[in-house]
């Protein structure tokens, strides 16, 4: 079974809309794009290339596919995984992409999820995509929440734990802190959520 | 030690040492006023008062390995946006993140790998 692992830069509280450039997503007025930038140094790019470096088909949205469609194209040299990976775009309107290998899923997304997940690949890889993110969350089909927390709040901005997020227990398997204080932490579901007394 | 309390209503307890406030410009003053530091836990109504006014100096955080939904949040509507400094940080056997961080200025913004 494939996995399906979300990866993302988010803030303190939670918001993950255009963490890598003021143009990148500036919907619903959001002024802080960029906020990422200022906390880029050799712990997150080591910790990066690592994932970016494994092996992984990609899921995402169609507005982060589109991003990306303007842009790793023209940057294979830095992130070759980007262009040879197949790109499983969630989209109820666009059916074909000149960035290939690309397919596209509409209707039910979370059942055509449910399926490309048992079937024989590399683990699925999602960037961005806060709106998809959404319904996989809901139907609890994220395995791996892969995070660069940010010692920073922005007060508005997509979320990524949005409405409808289900109760879940997670397990750490992995952190690193960085030279600025962004904390990297790889979190496994790790099934429904215990409770007691303190 | 003294309990300050933030209420409309309640105007002394019989818990010793508790003084209660009536407003923001009451918390205002207490911040510049001599004494220990002011430790704030639960309270998810006025954190979310102090946030909004960027009053908060420090933020201890014990983040669980958890989502859960629905429930009171510590960063509700209101929050300002706001950089901090990571100042001491430990992963829990548990996978609890125990973290704090020191308020430190405004969120700056750039383009990754610019």
């Amino acid at each position: 079974m494939r996995k399906i692992i979300v990866l993302e830069h988010i803030s303190l509280d939670g918001v993950i809309q255009a963490p890598g450039g003021p143009d990148e997503d500036t919907s619903d007025g959001f002024a802080y794009g960029g906020w990422a930038a200022p906390y880029d140094d050799e712990a997150i790019g080591t910790a990066l290339r690592k994932m970016m470096n494994s092996p992984f088909d990609l899921l995402l949205g169609r507005k982060t596919f589109d991003i990306w469609a303007a842009f790793w194209p023209q940057h294979a040299d830095v992130w070759p995984g980007a262009g040879t990976a197949t790109k499983y775009v969630a989209s109820n309107n666009m059916t074909s992409s000149e960035w290939q290998p690309s397919m596209f899923l509409s209707g039910d997304v979370a059942e055509k999820v449910a399926k490309l997940k048992q079937e024989q690949g590399p683990d699925l890889h999602i960037w961005g995509s806060g709106n998809l993110l959404q319904t996989l969350i809901k139907h609890d089909l994220v395995d791996v929440f892969w995070l660069m927390v940010y010692p920073i709040t922005l007060g508005a901005g997509k979320r990524l734990f949005a409405d409808g997020t289900i109760p879940a227990a997670f397990k750490v398997t992995e952190s690193i802190v960085g030279s600025n204080g962004v904390i990297i932490v790889n979190y496994e579901r790790a099934g429904a959520v215990p409770t007691g007394r303190l | 030690m003294t309990k300050y309390v933030m209420s409309n209503t309640m105007t002394k307890s019989d818990w010793k040492n508790s003084v209660f406030l009536k407003s923001l410009a009451d918390i205002e003053k207490l911040k510049k006023t001599d004494g220990s530091d002011l430790h704030v836990s639960g309270s998810g109504q006025l954190i979310q008062l102090l946030l909004k006014n960027d009053l908060v100096d420090e933020l201890w955080l014990l983040v669980h390995p958890l989502t859960l939904g629905t429930g009171k949040k510590l960063f509700g509507d209101g929050t300002i946006p706001g950089a901090f400094t990571l100042t001491e940080s430990l992963v829990s056997p548990t996978g609890v993140i125990i973290a704090n961080y020191k308020r430190a200025g405004e969120v700056k913004t750039g383009t990754v790998g610019a």
